[in-house]
Parts: structure tokens; C-alpha cells; sequence
């Protein structure tokens, strides 16, 4: 099967992340895809893989031969692609998802974890949770290549395996190239990739930077350091060794310039041996005795485009803003709005905290993407407290509702709403440093009593600081868990069981963040025993004062309204 | 700078123990720049997690920075000595901005806020971050990150830094930037432990130390283990294309010392 962009345009927060993509893969090759990150790599995979729809163009498959599943996406993190509880069972609910009859699935699943160098009887009934980096890697394959796919999309398949596991995955790769699968692989290894490949495209700003045969792109330096990527060490020396005279053309694989060398005398020389290391010491030892550190040269800049200037953070005003203004805030809101029961302070609430994530400048595409994975167990309480089995007003099947309950479930699903929101300002618009020392502040009365309170504002503040990471990681679960089933839109993606199948992989991951920000706080000799100078200082200034009382009288006012309305 | 003997160290799992490095002995120069390397699980982290202090020997001997890490209190002195640069990028930011992060560590050193804020603000400039010093940290690319890690370290003034395979997850030109950010730091003094995955780094350091299954199987040389020892086809890495053209010229009989490590040596050679 071969794969078609025509004109593809896609955009990320209204920020263009590919424009006018023209791409042809033609069926049954292997195509690197190769660009430095932010170069619109991975958002052209997703997109050729069917996991999102262009903003402009289109994406055609032509020579489809109709199976259940066209195209198979492996991404670069197995970490965030395995959800079930067995090799065996990770691998079968593609199978079912793509409606492979039952009596088949075993079979294809012993065939899938057999071509990729996992031996069903060792490995089928293990937690693909406890697998090494690269049976992670394999085993996420294998459930791509059970559905049988035409066109099969990998994503940095070699970063961060070890060379062993490396090499194992390079020759699955020209295995899976002679079976006649379409290829797309995204890299930024072109050393292992490139001579393995039929075609190579190299992505720069969103755009096509070069679009041919592989050869003719290793050999060109200059094209690939513009778009910020390192030549292959067999055409960086070749080019070297042909520069010196040594070759008369610029070897297109490593096998091309051993084979070229092979035919020349090369004396061993006759000179002074090479150093022991190209690294050669130049460290003084006094330096190191005296543990000064001299400056190092400014080598942020070398090979990239030159840094933007600093971008004022928005919202200033409320980033100047004492934090305790803002805790207060949060706190009597909260407290105010738990305490209302009819719709009107309810709603001018909701449009006061609209107002001022507004004057925040919180983007709305952020806050969209915070709310997003609430607002389905938000639709769900309300439907929950709506249901009236002995006197319904609205029936829709089995179900019965009443109109109290749709109005009371609505009045509480926007006052857990609100909460949120109140939560998602004041982090939105208080960095950590501030977060902690406002908490810190406000526990200051426990300190008293002797308890240590540090620990505890430092877990919240990095916490948090973390739920936009866990929200990341969340969409990725959904989007690998997309990529394994046949495509489906709205509430269709969203069964009990898919949801349930998130959940444990999402602990995992949030589990083994926390204990890597555990450790690096450790490691940075946290000790919450010590005395302690905070960065960020606390001062109260006459802006605060009247920003409080602005607080207190909104809170006021809106609590007189829920009393009387 | 390190004198590990012997040293053990398994991890507990319900009433049994599960050994994960077993009787290593190596001692590290002050101002060495070693690679460490070996398969995934073989060990590399934990033993990284030792000499930082983030966890104790089960049994030998092991002194980091003059300081006996058996006991509780020198684990945490350690610390000041030796820091650590981690693989994952996003792991290891506690502060929401570049200040915020570089801060963090310096809170319980005894300095005075000035104090705190010029040192905050050299190693941000050293490390190329200066200009970034206040942005929202997820703004930061993996690279940068990285660099902001490498701040972190030297606002902490450690004499050591170990990097974790910091530079696995990030695109070529980071890779770049903190591969020489680190021999920057090398050559002005900093000890290095640069724990990869990549033969051509290895090839390219001083030093190298191979682990496989909770030892050190070979500590030596690049050009020992590259050309004499044997090791790197035993355990199935592909040579990188260098050390692939030493061999071709060691087959027609080079000596040793004229095998090429990196591909400036193959420039002074052929």
C-alpha cells in the first residue's frame, strides 16, 4: 500500500505545525523521516498513521487491500503504549479491537511475538509492565504487526536501547523491508537507518526540506546541518578521506568505504603512536584542587538558530501578585462556592472566574486541554444524580430522569467545575517558588506546634506543578490505546474499558515520576532539617492589601447572593 | 575522587534479595573522565544511585570524596561532592522556571539571598540559560533542559558529575551541546562519569568501564577494548565505523597504538 499527503497543513494552539506537506511513499519500502525536534516529525507520523485529521489537504492510501487494519504506529516511549496485564493480552485486544475471529487470535499472537524475537512459552504470560527497554519496544511492535497492517510507522525505534537490542531491532526492520511491509520509520540514527532505506525525508520547520533517494542526502553536509542533523560517520570520513585524496567518491554505506579502503596500500605509519584518548587532558589538576570554575564558554548557541528574546510571561500582574493574595483568594472562593445551592451566584461566579482567567491571559487552548479529561466524569455525575426510577419526567430507554435531579446535577457538576477552575488559576498564575512559600505561610501555624510542614508544601507544589505532565502522559495513553484499535470518533472511544485500561498504566508512570523527582530532590541534598533561605521572598505590598480586599468584598457579595437568591 | 571495594548491592523484594551488583572495585582519579557503559539492567544505574549516596552498599567498602558512604550522614555530605545528571529531561526540574530550579538546591546552603541570586545567575550564563532564566520550564527543549540540570550541578559546585545517560533522549544537536558542555567541564577540573550507550563515545574517552550483570567486566582503554580485548563482539554491539576501519588496518598489521579512535585520529593517520 502506498501513502499520499497532498498539501497537508496541521496546527498545534493555532501555531502551524506542518504546512503544505506534499509527500508520496510509494508501497512495500522503507522511507526515513529524519528532522530535529519541533521539525514536524512526529506530528506527519500521526498523521499518516490516522490518529488526526489534517487542517488543510489530505492524506490518500492507495493499493489498500482492504484488511481490518491499514496502518500500525509504534511510538518512541513504550512506557506509554502498554496497558494490559499479559504479553499475550496487550498483543489480543488489537486482535479484538480489529474483530480477528477468537479462534485465530492465538495463533496470531504467538506468530506476531515469534517475529519479533520474543518466544511466546517464555514471554506471553509476563506483565509487559516488567520487560526490559527493548522487549517493551518489541512486544509494542508485535501487537502493531498482529493486526496485519499494510503500512507500519515506527518513531525513534533505537533511541535509548542499548547496542545489542539496537542492532536485534535493525534487523527485524530489513526482516519486516523483505516481507514486503510499507515503512516509515522516524529517526534521528541515520548512521543504522539511512542505508537501509528506499527513501529519505527530511522535515525543517514544519515543511519538506528534502524529499529523494538516501544516498544523495547523506552525502550532502551542508543540507543536513541546516536542518540540524548530523551526517552519518561513513559519509562524514568518506568525505574526509576524499578530501584527501584517498577516494574517488563518496561511499553511500559503511560496507561502500571498508570496500573502497580495502583496495588501497594504507602503510601502517611510521610516526609517533596516536594519544590514548582523543580526549586529550588538558583539565588542570589545581583547578580541580581549588574547585573554582572558570566560565565556560557560551555554547548554547553554536549550530542553532539564534535564540529568541525573552518572552515577557503572561498575565504580569498576577505573576506580581503576592501568592497569599491569590491562596486566600482560592480558599475563600472555594469555600463560597461549596456553600451555594442555586443557580445565579453559581453562574455569576462562573462568569467572574471567566473574567479573570481572561485578565490572567491563561491561553484557551491550555485550558481546554485541562478541562478535557474532566468533562466526561463531570457528564457522567450529572447523569448519575439526574436518574429518578420512581417518577421520571424524561425517560430515554431503560433509563428515567427528573427534572430536580438534571438541575441539581448540573448545579453541583459546575461547582466541582468551579472549584477546579479556581485550583487551575492560581497555579496557572503562580510559578513554584511562590506556590511553595504561600503554602509554607499558611501551614506556618502547624510549624508552630512542631510539626515539619516543609515537606509537605514542597510534595503539593510539585505536584501541582505536574498535573499539566499527567495530563501529557494521559492523552499519549489515549492515543497509543487509539492507535491499536480501528478508528472510531466522539463517545465510541471512550467504553468503560478503554477507560479502565488507562488507569493502570497512568499510575505506573505517575508512580515512577514521582520517585525519579524523588530522588533528584535527594539528590540535590534536599534536607527539610536544615535551616533554610527561601529564593523567593515574601512581601506584602499596598497592591496586595487591595487586591485582599477586592477578594473578600467579591466573596462577600457573592455570598449574600446565595443567601438571598 | 571514588574507592569502591568489593562493594555489593542487592535490592529487597518481599523477604528475598535480588543481587544487582556483585563484588565491583574500581577507583576514579580526581579529574578522570570515565565512560561507563553495558546492557540495560546490567547494573549501570544502580551503582550511579551508590556513588551519589542515594543508596548504601549491601556489603565493601566505598569512599567517595574522602568520605566513607557506610554511614547515614556521609551519604548526605556527599552530595555537595558529587551531582547527577539523569536520562529523563522532565524528571528532574523542581522549580517551574530555570531560577526556580537552580535555586532549589542552594535553599539549605547557608547563603544569603544576594549570594544565592549571583551564583544562580552565573551558572545559568555558563550554561547558556541566562536569557531563559524566567521562562515557564515546559517552554524548555530536552536539551536545554539538560543544560538546566548541568547548572543545578554547578551552582552546587560538585567536583563530580555523573551523567546518567543524559543525552539518550534528546535530537543530535543537544546531544552535541551537552557532550561538550561536559568536556568543558572535564577540562576545567570536574570529575566525569559519563554512563552511554554509544560506542563512539566510548571510543573517544580516556577511560572506559564495561559492566555486564552486576560486575565490571573490563576496565581499561579504548583501544584495548576495542582492538585486543575481544569483549565488544561477545556481547553483540556493532563497531562503530572508525573503530570498523581499525580493524581493517589492524588486519594489516598495525600496531595498536596506530589504531584509530575517532575520526580526527583516522585523519592523522591514513
Amino acid at each position: 500500500m502506498s501513502v499520499r499527503a497532498e498539501n497537508v497543513s496541521f496546527l498545534y494552539d493555532a501555531a502551524a505545525a506542518l504546512q503544505n506537506v506534499d509527500l508520496e511513499i510509494p508501497g512495500g519500502t522503507l522511507t526515513v523521516l529524519c528532522g530535529v525536534t519541533g521539525s514536524g516529525k512526529s506530528t506527519l507520523l500521526r498523521l499518516l498513521a490516522g490518529l488526526a485529521e489534517p487542517a488543510a489537504g489530505r492524506i490518500v492510501y492507495t493499493g489498500d487491500s482492504g484488511s481490518a487494519a491499514r496502518a500500525a504506529i509504534v511510538f518512541q516511549q513504550p512506557e506509554t503504549q502498554l496497558f494490559a496485564g499479559s504479553v499475550h493480552k496487550e498483543i489480543e485486544y488489537g486482535l479484538e479491537q480489529h474483530g480477528v475471529p477468537k479462534a485465530q487470535q492465538a495463533e496470531r499472537v504467538r506468530s506476531a511475538l515469534s517475529t519479533v524475537g520474543l518466544p511466546y512459552e517464555t514471554f506471553a504470560g509476563r506483565s509487559p509492565f516488567l520487560l526490559s527497554g527493548g522487549e517493551k519496544r518489541r512486544l509494542c511492535i508485535a501487537a502493531a504487526l498482529a493486526v496485519r497492517p499494510q503500512l507500519l510507522i515506527l518513531d525513534e525505534p533505537t533511541a535509548g536501547l542499548d547496542p545489542q537490542a539496537a542492532q536485534s531491532l535493525l534487523r527485524l526492520v530489513q526482516q519486516l523491508r523483505a516481507e514486503g511491509i510499507t515503512l516509515i520509520i522516524g529517526t534521528h540514527d541515520l548512521d543504522s537507518l539511512l542505508p537501509l532505506a528506499d527513501k529519505a525525508v527530511v522535515m525543517r520547520s514544519g515543511s519538506v526540506y528534502y524529499d529523494g533517494p538516501p544516498a544523495p542526502l547523506a552525502a550532502d553536509h551542508m543540507l543536513l546541518r541546516a536542518a540540524g542533523l548530523e551526517p552519518p560517520a561513513y559519509s562524514r570520513i568518506g568525505n574526509r578521506l576524499r578530501l584527501q585524496g584517498l577516494l574517488s567518491g563518496q561511499p553511500d554505506s559503511l560496507d561502500a568505504l571498508l570496500a573502497e579502503l580495502e583496495l588501497l596500500p594504507l602503510a601502517a605509519p611510521s610516526g609517533d603512536a596516536l594519544p590514548v584518548s582523543p580526549l586529550k587532558a588538558s583539565c588542570g589538576a589545581s583547578q580541580a584542587e581549588t574547585g573554582q570554575l572558570q566560565t565556560i564558554p557560551d555554547i548554547a548557541h553554536e549550530g542553532t538558530p539564534t535564540p529568541s528574546p525573552a518572552v515577557p510571561r503572561r498575565g504580569v500582574y498576577w505573576q506580581k501578585l503576592d501568592p497569599r493574595v491569590k491562596w486566600l483568594g482560592m480558599l475563600l472562593g472555594s469555600l463560597v462556592v461549596l456553600g451555594m445551592s442555586s443557580p445565579l451566584p453559581l453562574l455569576l461566579a462562573s462568569a467572574l472566574t471567566a473574567v479573570l482567567a481572561g485578565s490572567a491571559a491563561v491561553p484557551w487552548s491550555r485550558t481546554v486541554r485541562f478541562f478535557r479529561p474532566f468533562l466526561l466524569m463531570f457528564l457522567f455525575l450529572w447523569l448519575l444524580s439526574a436518574l429518578d426510577w420512581s417518577s421520571p419526567d424524561l425517560t430515554l430507554g431503560p433509563l428515567g430522569f427528573s427534572s430536580e435531579g438534571i438541575v441539581r446535577g448540573g448545579l453541583n457538576v459546575l461547582r466541582f467545575l468551579l472549584l477546579i477552575a479556581l485550583g487551575f488559576l492560581f497555579t496557572e498564575t503562580t510559578t513554584g517558588a511562590p506556590l511553595r512559600e504561600a503554602l509554607e505561610w499558611s501551614l506556618a501555624p502547624l510549624k508552630r506546634l512542631g510539626i515539619r510542614t516543609r515537606g509537605w508544601s514542597l510534595a503539593v507544589s510539585v505536584t501541582l506543578q505536574f498535573v499539566p505532565w499527567i495530563l501529557g502522559k494521559l492523552s499519549q495513553l489515549q492515543l497509543a490505546l487509539k492507535s491499536r484499535g480501528k478508528p472510531q470518533r466522539g463517545l465510541t472511544r471512550w467504553t468503560p474499558r478503554q477507560i479502565s485500561m488507562l488507569v493502570v498504566p497512568l499510575l505506573i508512570l505517575v508512580i515512577g515520576m514521582g520517585d525519579e523527582l524523588a530522588t533528584a530532590v535527594d539528590s540535590r541534598g534536599y534536607d527539610p532539617k536544615k535551616a533554610r533561605t527561601p529564593s523567593y521572598p515574601l512581601n506584602w505590598r499596598s497592591a496586595d492589601t487591595l487586591a485582599l480586599a477586592c477578594v473578600v468584598l467579591t466573596v462577600a457579595v457573592l455570598w449574600w447572593i446565595s443567601r438571598i437568591s | 575522587m571514588i574507592k569502591a571495594h568489593n562493594i555489593t548491592f542487592s535490592y529487597r523484594d518481599g523477604l528475598r534479595r535480588l543481587p544487582v551488583l556483585q563484588s565491583i572495585s574500581i577507583h576514579i582519579r580526581r579529574g578522570e573522565w570515565v565512560a561507563l557503559t553495558g546492557a540495560n539492567g546490567c547494573g549501570k544505574s544502580s551503582l550511579v544511585r551508590l556513588l551519589n549516596g542515594l543508596n548504601s552498599p549491601s556489603a565493601g567498602t566505598l569512599h567517595v570524596a574522602g568520605l566513607d558512604l557506610r554511614s547515614r550522614e556521609n551519604r548526605t555530605a556527599v552530595k555537595q561532592h558529587v551531582q547527577l545528571v539523569f536520562q529523563n529531561p522532565e524528571a528532574q526540574t523542581i522549580g517551574s522556571t530555570p531560577y526556580e530550579d537552580v535555586a532549589f538546591g542552594l535553599e539549605n546552603r547557608g547563603l544569603s539571598r544576594e549570594e544565592m541570586d549571583v551564583q544562580i545567575r552565573r551558572v545559568l550564563q555558563q550554561t547558556g540559560l541566562a536569557h531563559k532564566a524566567d521562562e515557564d520550564i515546559a517552554t524548555l527543549s530536552g536539551g536545554e533542559r539538560q543544560r538546566l540540570a548541568v547548572a543545578c550541578c554547578l551552582a552546587l559546585q560538585a567536583e563530580m558529575i555523573i551523567f546518567d545517560e543524559a543525552t539518550s533522549m534528546l535530537d543530535p544537536a543537544g546531544r552535541i551541546h551537552i557532550l561538550a558542555l561536559a568536556r568543558e567541564l572535564w577540562r576545567q577540573g570536574t570529575t566525569i562519569l559519563w554512563v552511554t550507550q554509544r560506542p563512539e563515545e566510548l571510543a573517544e574517552s580516556p577511560r572506559v568501564a564495561v559492566m555486564e550483570q552486576g560486575s565490571v567486566r573490563f576496565d581499561g582503554d579504548p583501544r584495548t577494548l576495542f582492538y585486543s580485548s575481544g569483549l565488544p563482539g561477545q556481547l553483540g554491539w556493532e563497531p562503530p565505523p572508525v573503530i570498523r576501519i581499525g580493524q581493517l588496518l589492524q588486519s594489516r598489521g598495525w600496531p595498536l597504538s596506530g589504531l584509530p579512535l575517532s575520526e580526527q585520529d583516522l585523519e592523522a593517520v591514513l
